[in-house]
C-alpha cells in the first residue's frame, strides 16, 4: 500500500491544481492502483511481480502527469501555479483549519488571531509607506499616522469581530449538517448567528463611512491627508463582509475528514 | 489480431467512457473492465489515462461523480461512483454520430472503395 501511495503522490504533487482536486486524485487513483494490484496478487501470487504489473498497467506516471495536468481547468492552472501549490504552503493552510478534536471557541479565536497578525503586517507596511510619502513631501507626520490609525481600527476591530463569530457560527452549522440524524433546528440557529454577524458589520461599515470624513482626524491634529484612505478600504471592507463566511464555509465544510485522510499524503517521502 | 493501445484510442477515452456508463454507473475500475469485456482482448488502454478523461467530462457536466458512502467500505480509500447526466446522453448521441459518419468514410477509403468522379 506504501509503495502505492508514493506512486501515486509522485504523480499528483507537482501538478498545478487546487488542494481538493489533487486530493480527488491521489484519493481515486489510489483506489484504482489498489484494486489492479489486488487483482495481479491473485493471478501473479507474489507482491513484487503483482505490483510491477500493476504500475505497468496504470501507465508511464510522466505521461499520466501530464494528462492529469492538462485536464486542469486553465484559471486553476494559473491560480495554483508557483508556491501556491507548493506542499509546505498546502500543509500550512490545513494546519490553519479546523484541527480533530479542537473546540469551536479555540478554532475561532486562532482563526482570528491568525487574521489579525496578517492585517497587522499589511497595516505596518501601509504606515510605513504613507510615513514614508509623508516624509518626502515635507508634510507633519502625526496627523497623518494618528488619522490613518483611528481608520484601521474602526475597520479591523468590527472586522476581526465579525470573523470570529463567523468562525464560530460556520463551525456549528457545519458539526449540525454533518451530524446523523440532521440537527436542523441547530443548523438553522447557527447559520441564523452568522447572518447577525453582517447587518452588524454592515452598520459599522455605514457609520465608518458617515463619520469619517468629519470625524477623522480631529481638527487639533490639522487636516485629513491626500489620500482618501476611506474610498481605498471601503471596496476591501465589503469584499472582507461578503467573503469571509463563505471563505470560513469552503474551508470549514471540506475541512475536518479531509485534514486527516490528507495529511499523511503531504508528508510522504518521495526519494526514498 | 493486433492490439488496439493508447496512441489509436487518444481522443476516444472520452467517448468510450460515456459508452461504458450508458450501461449504468459504475467507478473508474468498473468502466475500464466494461471498455475490456466489451474490446473483446484487444483493447489495451493504459489505466490511468480514464481519469484525466473522466475529469474532463465531469467538469463539462457530461457526468456526475459521487463518492460512496464511507461506510459501505470500512477501511482504505473510497471509490467514486459516475453517472451520466441528461447533457451526457446527448452528447454520446451526437459523438455515436460522429463515429459512424467517421468510420464510415474513413472506411470506405481505406478499405479501397474510394469513389472516383
Amino acid at each position: 500500500m506504501h509503495d502505492l501511495k508514493v506512486h501515486v503522490e509522485r504523480i499528483v504533487r507537482p501538478i498545478r491544481a487546487s488542494g481538493r482536486r489533487k486530493d480527488r486524485m491521489r484519493e481515486e487513483l489510489l483506489t484504482h492502483l489498489t484494486a489492479t494490484y489486488q487483482e495481479e496478487m491473485v493471478r501473479e501470487g507474489n507482491e513484487s511481480a503483482a505490483l510491477a504489473r500493476a504500475l505497468e498497467r496504470f501507465g508511464n506516471p510522466d505521461d499520466l502527469r501530464r494528462e492529469l495536468q492538462a485536464s486542469v481547468l486553465l484559471p486553476e492552472q494559473i491560480l495554483f501555479a508557483g508556491f501556491l501549490c507548493h506542499a509546505r504552503y498546502v500543509a500550512f493552510l490545513r494546519r490553519l483549519g479546523k484541527q480533530q478534536d479542537e473546540s469551536a471557541l479555540r478554532y475561532a479565536t486562532r482563526v482570528t488571531l491568525a487574521v489579525a497578525v496578517v492585517w497587522g503586517i499589511a497595516d505596518v507596511l501601509i504606515i510605513a509607506l504613507m510615513l514614508t510619502q509623508h516624509l518626502w513631501q515635507g508634510k507633519p507626520l502625526w496627523p497623518a499616522l494618528n488619522w490613518t490609525l483611528h481608520l484601521l481600527g474602526a475597520f479591523h476591530g468590527p472586522m476581526l469581530a465579525y470573523y470570529f463569530l463567523c468562525a464560530l457560527c460556520v463551525d456549528r452549522f457545519r458539526h449540525a449538517i454533518s451530524a446523523r440524524p440532521l440537527q436542523l433546528r441547530n443548523a438553522l440557529r447557527s447559520a441564523a448567528w452568522c447572518a447577525l454577524a453582517i447587518p452588524i458589520t454592515v452598520g459599522t461599515g455605514v457609520l465608518v463611512w458617515i463619520f469619517a470624513p468629519s470625524s477623522f482626524p480631529p481638527d487639533r491634529f490639522g487636516r485629513v491627508p491626500d489620500v482618501e484612505v476611506v474610498r481605498i478600504f471601503l471596496p476591501v471592507f465589503w469584499a472582507a463582509v461578503v467573503a469571509t463566511p463563505l471563505l470560513l464555509a469552503w474551508t470549514g465544510v471540506s475541512g475536518l475528514a479531509d485534514q486527516k485522510r490528507y495529511q499523511e499524503w503531504e508528508s510522504l517521502k518521495l526519494d526514498e | 489480431m493486433a492490439k488496439i493501445n493508447g496512441d489509436t484510442l487518444r481522443g476516444h477515452v472520452e467517448t468510450l467512457a460515456l459508452a461504458a456508463l450508458e450501461r449504468g454507473e459504475a467507478h473508474g475500475f468498473e468502466i475500464l473492465r466494461r471498455l475490456r469485456e466489451r474490446g473483446q482482448g484487444i483493447l489495451e488502454l493504459k489505466e490511468g489515462t480514464l481519469y484525466p478523461a473522466l475529469y474532463r467530462l465531469e467538469d463539462a457536466g457530461y457526468i456526475r461523480g459521487e463518492w460512496e458512502d464511507n461506510e459501505q467500505r470500512h477501511r482504505g480509500p473510497r471509490r467514486r461512483i459516475y453517472h451520466l447526466t441528461k447533457k451526457g446522453r446527448k452528447e454520446l448521441a451526437v459523438r455515436r454520430g460522429e463515429w459512424g459518419a467517421f468510420v464510415r468514410v474513413v472506411g470506405d477509403i481505406v478499405g479501397g472503395q474510394v469513389c472516383t468522379t
